[in-house]
């Protein structure tokens, strides 16, 4: 008998291994975010899988411009007091904001996290639009030359010391929209490496981050087919340990005329950028690639694939044409 | 039998242990296999993409005699005006990649895998 529990015993522990588990979560960062990970139980799966929804939640609110949450000073906060007081924040906040001002000088300004005035408009029109159809309508020019009067970068003034921000022109606001879910998946990889998770995917609605082992050697990704909620995709990337994002023209937007107004805006035109349909970027930091995969739609072809030869990122490209270029630059 | 390393009924329980473990084997892979996209091609051109979780019948507007069911996750050509109803007999498919096919008709029916983890 003792031999036959030897036996049971070696198949149990050789039988049950982690499996996968996956959950979706439709609350934060309005988006829909799906999370995979290899657990040893359901449980395990579950606490770990509410821990990061919890710690994204946190995030998700730290960074809102809509919303005031009671005992929370978020960019909201920053934003209503902008020429009147700097704001003590907490540290993932200030650090945004921090990385979002960097990254101003990074990318030639294309990225400015002190748009927000002309990505108000933009916003409105946008609600109206979705609200009713009928009264879509496109700003003007020359309300949105007046918004972006009030962009300058220079008007976010930080200091280390008290964590805090203070924005010196009133009409100037913040919108950390092009780094915020970066930022916030590549916490959510630091959350799972310290919870011990080895092997774990989550999509961040577009910020996609993985972690991998000996059993999940790889994740497949597939870049979505330019379609608002389409499961088609156009290329496939194995990642390892990687970051993936896209930026793409289906993601918010809506109609006028036929057209459609989506919501990465060229500071040199004040308009939705219209040179590629979706771009895509393969990085070890979510955060960089959430910048560099909005940069990179913003920019041509010809100069975004010079940019990300430089830094070594593989990129896909998705243009008008639905045509799908890929560099397949490795490193990094 | 009696002196040797495994008893009789040893040998019958790490038997039936590994049975059960080959059949949940099999109803894992059976069910990780089974799609929940059907796509309809006309002329090589997908017409249409069904959900296979939604039992529902379907007739492309360019060929109203073809009906397509949706049930319990399978899809099947239910009816054609074809001659040969090759399409008709090959039944239900509920698998990624089978196809079922209409020749006459120009028509492919087939499930589509998402062999990717996640999409972006």
């Amino acid at each position: 008998m003792k031999r036959i529990m030897l036996i049971i015993f070696i198949i149990l522990l050789t039988g049950c291994g982690k499996a996968e588990y996956n959950t979706q979560y439709l609350d934060v960062f309005d988006t829909y975010t799906t999370f995979q990970a290899y657990c040893s139980s359901q449980q395990e799966f579950d606490e770990i899988s509410q821990g990061l929804h919890s710690e994204m939640t946190r995030l998700n609110k730290l960074f809102d411009i809509y919303n005031d949450y009671e005992g929370i000073s978020n960019l909201k906060a920053i934003n209503d007091n902008a020429g009147k007081k700097p704001v003590s924040v907490d540290k993932d906040l200030y650090e945004l904001i921090k990385a979002g001002v960097n990254a101003y000088d990074e990318t030639d300004g294309y990225i400015n996290i002190a748009m927000g005035s002309v990505l108000k408009v933009w916003h409105n029109y946008r609600e109206e639009a979705l609200a009713s159809p009928e009264k879509a309508a496109v700003p003007s020019y020359d309300e949105l030359s007046e918004a972006a009067r009030h962009t300058d970068i220079g008007s976010i003034i930080l200091d280390d010391d008290t964590m805090s921000v203070y924005i010196s022109d009133k009409y100037t606001s913040i919108d950390p929209g092009a780094i915020a879910k970066g930022y916030a998946a590549d916490r959510a990889r630091e959350y799972l490496e310290n919870k011990g998770v080895t092997a774990a995917l989550l999509n961040l609605g577009g910020n996609v981050i993985c972690l991998n082992d000996d059993s999940k050697p790889l994740w497949k990704i597939g870049v979505q087919k330019p379609e608002e909620g389409s499961s088609e995709y156009v290329y496939k990337l194995d990642l390892n340990n990687k970051s993936a994002v896209s930026s793409g023209n289906y993601q918010r937007y809506y109609m006028y005329n036929g057209k459609v107004y989506h919501h990465i805006i060229d500071k040199n035109t004040l308009m939705p950028a219209d040179n590629n349909k979706s771009v895509t970027i393969v990085s070890n930091s979510s955060l960089e690639g959430d910048i560099y995969s909005t940069y990179l739609f913003i920019l041509p072809y010809s100069e975004g694939s010079k940019i990300a030869e430089e830094k070594g990122f593989e990129a896909v490209w998705v243009d008008n044409e639905d045509k799908v270029t890929a560099n397949v630059a490795q490193g990094k | 039998m009696n002196n040797s390393f495994f008893k009789v009924r040893d040998i019958i329980i790490i038997a039936a242990i590994l049975a059960a473990a080959f059949i949940l084997y099999i109803g894992i892979e059976y069910t990780s296999r089974q799609g929940y996209t059907a796509e309809i091609l006309l002329n090589n051109e997908v017409i249409k993409t069904l959900d296979l979780r939604e039992d529902t019948l379907y007739s492309p507007e360019e060929l109203p005699h073809v009906v397509f069911e949706v049930k319990e996750g399978s899809v099947r050509f239910m009816e054609s005006d074809c001659p040969d109803k090759i399409c008709v007999n090959t039944g239900y498919i509920n698998k990624r990649g089978q196809t079922a096919v209409c020749l006459p008709n120009r028509l492919v029916l087939r499930i589509r895998g998402n062999d990717v983890d996640t999409v972006l």
